[in-house]
């Protein structure tokens, strides 16, 4: 059961949103709600597949027990410290075991000529999510952030369905601060209405935007697999094509995610901000993914970062060398990281590794433009700069190996071999209106033009309610159209007809890619 | 950002039922428009009355053949004025084999899309009600036949769910879940916005109009003959090109990679109990396998998948051990004299090749 299946919309999500305001309304306490939400949240993620609830349950266990632990244990004592790494450890080697075991047996098998194999086939959905979101709350338990810990509040933390498969990386503070606020004052028919409006946008990225131009992204990446050679124009269509899938994709996921959230009375936070708008990858990573960047930045970029100024301040380095080392360093391996954490498979670290180059030259830019007085970059170039990396990475993410991904970057190059065979060919014609079109580029056309130039992204149109959690501080932006989204009969019909397509084209063949990770 | 505006409930308990309203109208519009376009997929009495023409003797032709088969067969079963001496069943790869391959007897091939292990038992029960069980019965083992249910893509077989359940009940067998086999994808379908655009893309270049036929052969439209196999249209045979067969064998390869489909002991069992039961009926049972397009099964078989389909007929021999039944074909393309040119694409093979299994089966057809 996923958030675009029809038993999710037509069943679990009616019962659970109606099953949970009956008990806010029937008892005071919201203890029987905050137990009906976990409840429903175990059948939500039980019906993903066979034996993952217990694995979600495990951890969920582990964690609350590692935190309580902490507790007990006195403030900066040895033995906290030692509980938590015990935790983080754990949690790691949870994730490492499920998913980087059948990457590690791969390579070593390829280096030593072994016949190692994974333990587990099966790699429990939304695992790479949970498991991060419970190791912050673990560090921030630690620093005595854990205000109050009950089992009830903190099984919800864990479990949340909205949030649980695919985020947002929520923070524990974002979720208990409001949970701390009367149910009643964060619930009622704004909430629903607010909500629904978000889920139904995000419901039609995902399933008219997204998944209509999937079909021609596989085209493309089956072929690479394969020994058919690849021409420029179908290698750059299929490539932007995957840039807008995985955008309209993933950003249509949180916006559901948000949406589902809000109608609780949750606010989540914001993961994404109209991403493919920026005009730098720096600004690309403070839009894309934010609560991922968050995370990596908050635990992994700032303390290495922190560490190796520690260590070199007082040293006098030769300026290339400090900004190698101080600004760098620390942002590529963060990025290898974030690859990784996407996937256990060399496309993924490479994918990573084309970020942390692109952002280490980035930052240097802005550190020698600030010193040197260097005149900006023109927003048009900016973007290209950002771009060309972005596409180029995420060829490395879908590509099946490194060769189809060097495949594909060369015949966008124009170094493909020769033998290509046009678009129409290639991807498929289809007759519209009596012109005989290629609908790959038309999608992709259409979805490029969606992404880069509709005036409003969800939740600037549904500002006026705050709908979600801010997450990354990001930079005021003057609206030039005004769309904003009021609870009267224009937008009723135009989110209608938003929601009544998106509900006409679930029945297609449909995953949220980022299960995957 | 700005704080949230109280406003009025009603405005947005208003806003909530305009937004429901439309949403519902074009939700079931496209349903019933989807219902209309395609009735030999959703319509049961359209189905029922195709399947008359079929039981009369007369062909259906229809614009494509993706349409719902098992109700087909199971409004067929139910309207069968007497048992067939032979019944093929399996999935599409048999689609081609037609009554000629077997003459002198009674014969309704009962193929059905992306067949599993359960079709059997739901079969065996429809056969078993209705007093039409065959003298012959041939039943075959597919790549995926005995795949777990929650690793499927294809989920028709649930359309034959009330039936399976009530065999596996027969059989003493523990059936699967509720929620497992109740046909949401197939209903789904039904609401699906793009089919109705494909279906009238479709209509729009046809000519002919689909319905009952004397001929077997259409210019536009595939005919559904009357003894349950399928005749390609001359413009689909045009399409079947050696290109687009290797492209069609390539596209794949690249598609089972490296995957291994699983073998569930269980369905294996519950096969097994299928073919126990048909046999103390008094129907002799065979099985059979097609084979693959030479290309495929050459890089296929040094494969993960591979193993799969050597699972398979290592099923096949023991049961024809254990159980007596006849075990023929094989998904080695070499060992049934069946080359390239017999087949379009990676697995469907003409009448050829599928008919050089069927006549490995002894007595098959009547003798003289």
């Amino acid at each position: 059961m996923s958030f675009n299946s029809y038993i999710f919309l037509f069943v679990f999500l009616p019962i659970v949103i109606g099953g949970y305001y009956l008990l806010t309304r029937l008892f005071i306490s919201q203890r029987p709600a905050i137990g009906w939400l976990v409840a429903a949240s175990l059948l939500f993620y039980a019906s993903l597949g066979p034996g993952y609830l217990l694995i979600l349950v495990g951890s969920v266990l582990l964690n609350f027990a590692v935190a309580r632990a902490m507790g007990r244990a006195a403030p900066d004592s040895g033995s906290r410290r030692v509980v938590l790494i015990f935790g983080i450890v754990t949690n790691l080697f949870l994730l490492g075991f499920y998913k980087y075991t059948g990457f590690l047996a791969e390579n070593i098998n390829a280096l030593l000529g072994t016949d190692f194999s994974a333990p587990v086939a099966a790699y429990p959905i939304g695992l790479s999510f949970y498991t991060f979101i419970q190791i912050g709350f673990l560090l921030d338990a630690y620093v005595g952030q854990v205000e109050r810990l009950s089992f009830l509040r903190y099984a919800l933390f864990g479990t949340f369905f909205p949030y649980i498969t695919a985020g947002p990386l929520v923070r524990q503070d974002e979720v208990f601060k409001q949970l701390d606020t009367p149910v009643r004052e964060r619930t009622g028919v704004l909430q629903i209405a607010v909500g629904a409006t978000m889920f139904a946008m995000g419901l039609f990225k995902k399933v008219v935007l997204a998944d209509s131009v999937a079909p021609f992204v596989a085209t493309l990446f089956d072929a690479a697999n394969g020994a058919a050679p690849i021409g420029a124009i179908n290698a750059w269509t299929g490539a932007l094509a995957y840039t807008f899938e995985l955008y309209f994709d993933f950003s249509g996921y949180s916006d559901m995610a948000i949406g589902l959230g809000f109608m609780l009375g949750i606010k989540l936070p914001l993961n994404f901000n109209s991403p493919l708008k920026a005009t730098s990858l720096v600004d690309f990573w403070r839009r894309w993914h934010m609560t991922m960047v968050r995370f990596f930045t908050n635990y992994v970029y700032t303390p290495m970062a922190a560490g190796i100024m520690r260590r070199t301040v007082r040293k006098k380095l030769p300026e290339p060398v400090r900004l190698l080392l101080v600004l760098c360093l620390p942002v590529f391996v963060t990025f290898v990281l974030v690859g990784l954490w996407h996937g256990a498979g060399w496309g993924f670290i490479v994918s990573g590794a084309v970020h942390g180059v692109g952002l280490a030259v980035n930052l240097t830019w802005r550190e020698l433009q600030a010193k040197y007085r260097l005149p900006d970059i023109p927003g048009l170039v900016g973007w290209v700069l950002m771009m060309l990396p972005l596409i180029a990475s995420l060829v490395f993410l879908r590509a099946a190996n490194l060769g189809s991904a060097i495949k594909i970057l060369a015949a966008m190059l124009g170094l493909g071999a020769a033998g290509d065979v046009p678009p129409g060919a290639f991807y498929g014609t289809q007759s519209l209106f009596g012109l005989n079109v290629v609908p790959a580029i038309a999608w992709t056309v259409l979805l490029g033009a969606i992404a880069l130039l509709f005036p409003r992204n969800t939740q600037q149109i549904l500002e006026r309610y705050d709908v979600a959690l801010p997450t990354l501080p990001s930079p005021e932006e003057k609206p030039r159209i005004r769309l904003q989204w009021q609870p009267n009969l224009r937008w009723a019909i135009t989110i209608a007809m938003v929601a009544g397509l998106g509900l006409v084209f679930v029945a297609g063949p449909s995953p949220f890619l980022y299960y995957l990770y | 950002m700005t704080a949230s505006p109280s406003g009025p409930r009603r405005s947005f308990r208003l806003y909530l039922v305009a937004l429901f309203l439309p949403a519902a109208l074009i939700f079931s519009t496209s349903g019933i428009v989807n219902y209309q376009l395609n009735p030999l997929a959703y319509d049961r009495g359209h189905i029922r009355d195709v399947a008359a023409e079929l039981n009369a003797g007369r062909n259906y032709a229809n614009y494509d053949l993706n349409i719902n088969w098992r109700a087909l067969r199971r409004a067929q079963i139910q309207q069968m004025s007497a048992a067939p001496d032979v019944i093929v069943f399996g999935g599409s790869r048999w689609w081609e084999a037609h009554e000629e391959i077997v003459p002198g007897r009674s014969f309704k091939n009962l193929w059905v899309s992306n067949d599993q292990a359960e079709d059997a038992l739901a079969l065996t029960y429809m056969l078993e009600e209705a007093g039409r069980l065959p003298k012959i019965m041939v039943l075959s083992l597919r790549f995926i036949s005995f795949q777990p249910p929650g690793e499927r893509d294809a989920q028709e077989w649930q359309e034959w769910a009330p039936e399976y359940r009530a065999m596996a009940e027969r059989l003493g067998i523990e059936p699967h879940s509720y929620l497992t086999t109740t046909p949401v994808r197939q209903w789904s379908s039904m609401f699906y916005a793009p089919a109705i655009y494909n279906r009238i893309q479709q209509l729009s270049k046809v000519n002919e109009t689909a319905g009952s036929t004397t001929e077997r052969q259409k210019q536009e439209l595939e005919v559904i003959a009357s003894d349950g196999s399928i005749y390609w249209s001359k413009e689909t045979d045009a399409k079947h090109t050696k290109d687009f067969v290797d492209k069609a064998v390539a596209t794949e390869l690249e598609k089972v990679g490296n995957k291994q489909p699983k073998i569930d002991p269980s369905l294996v069992a519950a096969f097994e109990k299928v073919v126990e039961h048909l046999q103390k009926k008094g129907v002799r049972v065979v099985l059979a396998q097609t084979p693959y397009h030479p290309s495929f099964w050459n890089t296929v078989k040094d494969r993960p998948f591979g193993k799969t389909l050597l699972g398979l007929e290592s099923i096949a021999t023991d049961m024809q051990q254990r159980h007596g039944i006849i075990s023929v074909g094989s998904y080695d393309p070499a060992e049934m004299g069946c080359v390239a040119e017999d087949y379009i694409d990676h697995i469907h093979a003409r009448p050829a090749c599928v008919g050089k299994v069927l006549r490995l089966v002894p007595d098959l057809a009547a003798a003289g």
